[in-house]
């Protein structure tokens, strides 16, 4: 090890400097569930994780950006697996055998959430699930609405979905027009909430 | 142009996009014709611009503006010298006036003449074309109709459940179920908005639902010179919002002595239509294995590669030769099926989120590769697919001696099918190839709310993908700073190779 290991294979994960064991704490979360995660780089592309009270081995070898693969040894056997992943709004796109994974670090989760309060992230807004472009707006300023009416009628790829209202109030502003493109976290329509 | 004079083209404009577009000009690339592709704004980095010979711009996204712009296809092939335009499928493949539009200019329209396409593509008159030659249809409506009042009534005559569809239809585009008589208002006005969005027409027509019945189809090649065969069937009973998703054939609902029945009925529908070209008759197929006509597609169908595959003909091919005026050079003794294809189609949607559409950025992807894969794609890693557009995204094929063995290999080749960026129906895909109702070839129209109304993924691999969430954080530090890494007298080509991001 040190000066003198050899050529490790490309994009392995690099041994730190000082060659002691360093841990580090992960806190990762999918979907509402958050599980804590010991790991440290034991030699120069092996790392040691402790997830559940249970060990485990992986050396691990960068392919490619997007591609690793990793050569597991949970004291059963060893096994080597793809997995491809990707960053996508603070989240990472994990894909093995088929199955996409979303995950994301729930300190830097908590961070963010800290710093934007509002957004599309709050249910209580008339936004687009997707991308998409508008048919219709069906209200207008100053309308009168109750919960569940039909706001705007949005068309993606072809398929037309209808945004609905959150709850009952007075529309103070339509933000869009027909034809319009629209994105998740773009406020469509601003509602009023009646007391 | 009327050609019998079976001279070959040598430049044909692909006025379509996306799979199909790079799947007929691969063909075209074999049969050593230059390829002319066109492209609207949204498809300025889409791949068929990409890979044909020239391709010519025909206006903004939007479709109408666009890829069902006659006018401006027209002109592309004028200035472009193209001989002949083949249209795909969807957009103007079964438009009538532009099959004649392309006659009027001189340009060969590779599919059915205008006429035939207008009869056929009016669902209601093809119904009536059918049942003078004697070919079983489903109750409903001849006639279109746009009075609601009508068509509640004519509902009420049919009876709940019934299917409310567009006249000049497919693909299940301006297509709703409707149950009952309280949803039909909005049924109907949904149904004729996306049909006159889908192709230009809004005109709806009501058929009764038959409940339980299997999509089979038989396809069929017809030359300019009176010659029809069947290439055998396709079953397309796994659909989503009343779209097609898995495809395979043979049928394992077929006995030998029902599918020669099924081709014959479809060889005859196609006469008497005055058929020519590459073209699909449909048929419903109730539990008493009785077959109604359902409608004839008058272009290439989405599914045609699972036909290929078991037959090995390239249909593409074919349809260009009998729009040169060649005559067709199989004769029904040559069709014969070996071994079993299925096809899945990739979507750009959730299929966590009732297949909710899934436009984005791929940020990276690579396809399945082995013995027996074929995966017909219009995509690649960086490529953003837009709104605008169907969300196809690929055709996953495989083929392999049985039924069995070919589920197997879908399996496997869908798990080594790997898209980053936007949601697909891929691990959906792999529970329903799992299934046990799949594998006994229980697969029926209502297949997906009967087997899986409310699919969640099992995530069982989750503790797998911690660890390679750690893994790509831990190894990415060293491409995406290789000062740190200053650890070795050997130089790792990533210590050397700076800030370069493959």
């Amino acid at each position: 090890m040190g000066n003198h290991r050899l050529l490790p294979a490309i994009g392995t994960i690099p041994l730190p400097d000082d060659n002691t064991e360093k841990y580090m704490e992960y806190n990762l979360k999918q979907n509402d569930e958050t599980k804590k995660i010991l790991a440290a780089i034991t030699e120069g592309n092996t790392l040691t994780l402790t997830m559940e009270e249970k060990d485990i081995q992986a050396m691990v070898t960068r392919i490619s950006d997007h591609h690793i693969h990793m050569d597991l040894d949970d004291g059963n056997g060893r096994k080597g697996i793809n997995v491809y992943v990707a960053d996508d709004n603070g989240k990472k796109i994990i894909v093995i055998n088929g199955m996409p994974y979303y995950i994301e670090d729930d300190d830097s989760h908590r961070f963010a959430k800290n710093k934007k309060r509002s957004g599309a992230n709050i249910p209580d807004v008339v936004t687009p699930p997707m991308p998409a472009i508008v048919i219709s707006v069906l209200v207008n300023r100053g309308d009168r609405i109750e919960k569940g009416q039909k706001l705007v009628v949005l068309s993606a790829m072809k398929m037309e979905t209808t945004l609905t209202a959150p709850f009952g109030g007075t529309v103070t502003k339509v933000n869009a027009k027909e034809g319009d493109k629209v994105a998740p976290g773009d406020i469509l329509v601003d509602i009023e909430k009646e007391e | 142009m009327d050609r019998n004079s079976g001279i070959m083209f040598k430049k044909i404009l692909v006025a379509n996009r996306g799979e199909i577009a790079l799947r007929i000009m691969k063909t075209l690339r074999e049969m050593d014709i230059s390829t002319v592709s066109v492209h609207s704004d949204a498809d300025i980095n889409a791949a068929h611009r990409l890979f044909s010979d020239q391709s010519v711009y025909i206006g903004k996204s939007a479709p109408k503006e666009s890829y069902l712009n006659m006018a401006a296809i027209i002109k592309a092939a004028k200035e472009t010298g193209a001989e002949a335009i083949h249209p795909g499928y969807g957009f103007l493949s079964e438009n009538a006036d532009f099959a004649a539009l392309c006659e009027k200019k001189k340009i060969v329209f590779i599919g059915p003449p205008a006429h035939v396409i207008k009869n056929l593509g009016d669902k209601t008159i093809a119904r009536q074309i059918m049942i003078k030659s004697n070919v079983p249809v489903t109750p409903g409506m001849s006639e279109p109709e746009t009075d609601i009042s009508s068509l509640m009534k004519k509902a009420e005559e049919l009876g709940y459940p019934v299917l409310i569809k567009a006249a000049a239809g497919g693909g299940g585009k301006g297509m709703r179920i409707v149950f009952k008589e309280t949803d039909m208002k909005d049924a109907c006005e949904a149904a004729e908005r996306e049909a006159s969005q889908a192709f230009g027409n809004g005109s709806i027509y009501l058929e009764k639902y038959l409940l339980k019945p299997r999509h089979v189809e038989i396809q069929i090649l017809a030359d300019t010179h009176g010659h029809v065969i069947h290439l055998l069937e396709r079953e397309c009973s796994i659909q989503r919002r009343y779209q097609k998703i898995i495809e395979e054939s043979p049928s394992s609902a077929l006995s030998d002595e029902l599918r020669q029945a099924m081709g014959k009925a479809a060889v005859s529908a196609a006469k008497a239509a005055g058929y020519v070209n590459a073209g699909t008759v449909e048929f419903l197929l109730d539990m008493n294995n009785q077959f109604y006509f359902l409608e004839v597609n008058t272009r290439l169908q989405v599914e045609h590669p699972v036909t290929e595959m078991i037959t090995g003909i390239d249909l593409v091919k074919h349809q260009i030769r009998i729009a040169a005026g060649e005559k067709l050079t199989l004769s029904q003794k040559d069709i014969s099926a070996k071994g079993h294809a299925i096809e899945c189609r990739i979507y750009g949607e959730d299929p966590e989120n009732a297949f909710f559409p899934s436009p984005g950025k791929i940020l990276f992807m690579k396809e399945p590769k082995g013995p027996g894969i074929r995966n017909d794609c219009g995509i690649y890693s960086g490529y953003t697919v837009p709104v605008e557009y169907d969300p196809i995204l690929s055709k996953l094929v495989v083929h392999a001696e049985n039924r069995e063995l070919a589920i197997q290999r879908m399996i496997q080749a869908l798990k080594d099918y790997v898209i980053l960026g936007i949601k697909t129906p891929i691990p959906f895909l792999i529970d329903i190839m799992n299934s046990d109702a799949f594998k006994k070839g229980d697969t029926t129209t209502d297949f997906i709310d009967t087997h899986f109304p409310a699919w969640k993924p099992d995530k069982k691999d989750t503790a797998l993908a911690y660890i390679a969430f750690i893994a790509d954080e831990l190894s990415k530090t060293v491409t995406q700073n290789p000062q740190s890494v200053k650890n070795s007298d050997f130089p790792t080509p990533w210590e050397t190779i700076g800030f370069y991001r493959p």
